[in-house]
């Protein structure tokens, strides 16, 4: 297997030693009477770490944790002083204030960065001081730097500066950048295969485009236009045709194609349509002999890629060995759709039974410990959890995972598919809450698996102020029933028509995020009511004020409202609920 | 020009908004400093081989992407959801350019 280590972490294994601290940091949370679950789903979950291999090199992606390391370093270090702010941050970098120390420390003035000792002046509280003056030459620099107050303290807060570095950060930045020397071979190889590959191709469709063009050209074309028509038409066949007759578009994207008809001896002037009417240029353009060429190098990058990419030959070999019961090339799909076609998705989940033991297993593909984050990670290590076999009917598998039961590869069949758009929206929402609250425990715990420590705001977080009370509220019940190998246990207690309520209003509530209704109300509650943070956690408030709101704000204040009738009824019908034997059953 | 991107990947959804005039760039709400023209172009180069609308099989934590460049009453706007053009990488690496920096 790959190994590349990066501040002493394999990022394709990052998962090693830590796995009995993660697991107490789930009990931690869950509770101790889900210790032997727990661990056990964690133990069989299988976590794949992958590169997703986009033209970006390892020695790029080091380089890039670096420079991100280095900027909470700086905030570290001058946030100690008192009047930093991200603000003033722009032209005060580590390196810059070394350098600048080193030249004072040299008495050597010239050629100093006037905005850097702005920068220093103001951000490091010498407010006190004389300031520097705007025309900073060397001449200027020097008489400043005469006036021994001035001197004296900014000596001796560049030095204090150069002191947290030398003591705290140097030496992570000197393992760093040695991480990137140690980069193995097999990874640069596989690099600069797929790199080749991938410029190769696309150079050989350009220029197969490129041919086409000169050979139907009705005049010479400049070294300014060929670039533009190269890509032109290459964007076209990548296109097709059909598209390009439908689609509406700007006319900065117009101009080029009509660049492209130009140089081919058809002009009509600026309007598109004429072109997209003229037959004869189509069949040019269109050409069928041309498209078939293009779609065969194409095809063949595909096939060249897959030969070429060791992240993927090796993920496959693990496919291979798990002892997956039935076919594998369901999961093999999964796989190159997750390395090939899925973009900035991080993690993606699915389940597979051991033919050996007969045991429900979690596979996840996941990026390396560079692309991923912690709370990423705990998201499907918690679907892990709260995933199980439920039966075997005519050879096909039925699982759960959480408050959804499906066949295996998720979402294949009607009926799967089904009760994901039904209830994906709430499952994930309720996974996110949790999996977030055991990322927290983990963080207090020291726990740290990732080196990526930026997180996107989830989506489904967008939803937490509306669904926090009702999931605190009854946090015990939800547990049990989405860690129980019973997906519709949570619809048994609330009642069918309760539970699918609050599954519409998930999927309805995250609609309005997509569509910006979620923030438009929320600029507008904070605009109205001079509230900064946290707008919707106390929305009676809100509603209650005397304020004319716009429909769009209403409409998604009445959620809440919807929400608390959903709470209450709830809570009438927990009067009837009793735990016995572990589980929640209504009397 | 203005640009509005919204990508669903997995649980994380970021947006970003661009204005070619104001000069703005925003991720997720937050201003960056980023030369919004010479993203512009960038962009204007990748999506021009795209579809208007790409969608793929229904799968848990997939990625849906969502463009929209709109220049005075002209919009061009591109939707994909588990199925992506041949050149999304370039686009992929684009925007995580803009997001680290």
């Amino acid at each position: 297997m790959i190994s590349v280590k990066v501040q002493g972490i394999d990022i394709f294994n990052p998962l090693d030693g830590k796995l009995k601290k993660i697991t107490d940091s789930f009990i931690e949370y869950y509770g101790e009477e889900y210790r032997e679950k727990i661990s056990e789903k964690l133990m069989d979950a299988r976590v794949l770490f992958l590169c997703k291999y986009n033209g970006e090199d390892m020695s790029t992606r080091i380089e890039n944790y670096l420079v991100a390391c280095k900027s909470k370093w700086e905030d570290d270090i001058f946030g100690t002083f008192p009047y930093y702010t991200d603000k003033r941050k722009t032209h005060l970098t580590i390196d810059k204030v070394l350098e600048l120390n080193k030249k004072i420390k040299s008495k050597k003035l010239t050629s100093l960065d006037y905005y850097l000792i702005e920068s220093v002046y103001e951000t490091l509280g010498f407010n006190n001081l004389i300031k520097p003056p705007k025309s900073m030459d060397e001449y200027g620099i020097r008489e400043w730097f005469k006036l021994s107050k001035n001197k004296n303290v900014i000596i001796e807060a560049l030095n204090r500066i150069e002191y947290m570095w030398n003591s705290g950060y140097k030496q992570q930045e000197a393992e760093l950048l040695e991480d990137i020397k140690n980069i193995p071979q097999d990874v640069l190889k596989i690099e600069q295969k797929l790199r080749k590959i991938a410029r190769v191709c696309k150079n050989k469709q350009k220029d197969l485009a490129f041919d086409h063009i000169k050979k139907n050209a009705s005049r010479k074309i400049s070294d300014s236009e060929a670039m533009v028509v190269k890509n032109t038409l290459y964007s076209l066949l990548s296109k097709g045709k059909e598209e390009f007759l439908n689609e509406r578009t700007i006319s900065a994207v117009n101009d080029q194609y009509i660049t492209l008809f130009n140089v081919l001896g058809y002009d009509f002037g600026s309007d598109i349509k004429e072109y997209k009417e003229c037959e004869e240029l189509l069949d040019i353009v269109f050409n069928k002999d041309l498209i078939d060429e293009f779609n065969k190098i194409k095809n063949s990058l595909t096939k060249a890629r897959i030969e070429a990419d060791g992240y993927y030959i090796g993920a496959e070999r693990v496919l291979d060995t798990i002892n997956i019961d039935g076919d594998t090339q369901p999961y093999k799909d999964v796989l190159y759709n997750y390395l090939y076609n899925s973009g900035l998705v991080i993690a993606l989940a699915t389940d597979y039974i051991d033919k050996l033991c007969y045991k429900h297993h979690k596979l996840v593909f996941c990026e390396d410990a560079l692309a991923c984050d912690d709370e990423t990670l705990f998201h499907e290590l918690n679907h892990a959890i709260e995933s199980g076999l439920l039966s075997k009917n005519n050879g096909e598998y039925y699982f759960k995972c959480g408050f959804i039961k499906s066949r295996v590869p998720l979402g294949n069949d009607e009926e799967s598919r089904n009760e994901i758009l039904k209830y994906q929206m709430l499952n994930e929402i309720v996974n996110d809450y949790f999996s977030l609250e055991v990322a927290k425990v983990a963080r207090k715990n020291n726990v740290k698996i990732c080196l990526n420590d930026y997180s996107a705001p989830s989506l489904y977080s967008k939803a937490f102020p509306l669904f926090k009370k009702f999931i605190e509220n009854n946090k015990n019940i939800i547990v049990n029933c989405r860690l129980l190998d019973e997906p519709h246990a949570m619809a048994k207690l609330m009642g069918q028509e309760e539970f699918d309520k609050l599954a519409d209003i998930a999927n309805q509530y995250l609609s309005f995020v997509n569509s910006n209704i979620l923030y438009e109300a929320e600029a507008e509650i904070k605009n109205k009511t001079g509230i900064k943070k946290a707008v919707f956690n106390s929305y009676e408030e809100y509603i209650n004020k005397n304020i004319e709101w716009s429909d769009k704000t209403k409409m998604v204040l009445s959620y809440y409202k919807k929400m608390d009738e959903i709470s209450k009824n709830f809570e009438t019908r927990k009067l009837g609920i009793v735990k016995s034997n572990g589980k929640y059953t209504i009397q | 020009m203005k640009i509005n991107i919204d990508i669903l990947s997995g649980r994380l959804n970021n947006k970003i908004t661009a204005d070619t005039e104001a000069g703005d760039f925003l991720i997720n709400g937050k201003k960056k400093q980023i030369d919004v023209n010479d993203f512009t172009n960038r962009l204007l180069g990748i999506i021009l081989s795209w579809k208007e609308k790409m969608i793929g099989p229904e799968l848990l934590d997939g990625e849906s992407y969502c463009v929209t460049i709109t220049d005075g009453e002209e919009t061009a706007s591109f939707y994909g959801k588990n199925s992506f053009p041949d050149n999304y990488d370039e686009f992929v690496l684009l925007i995580r350019e803009v997001m680290n920096k």
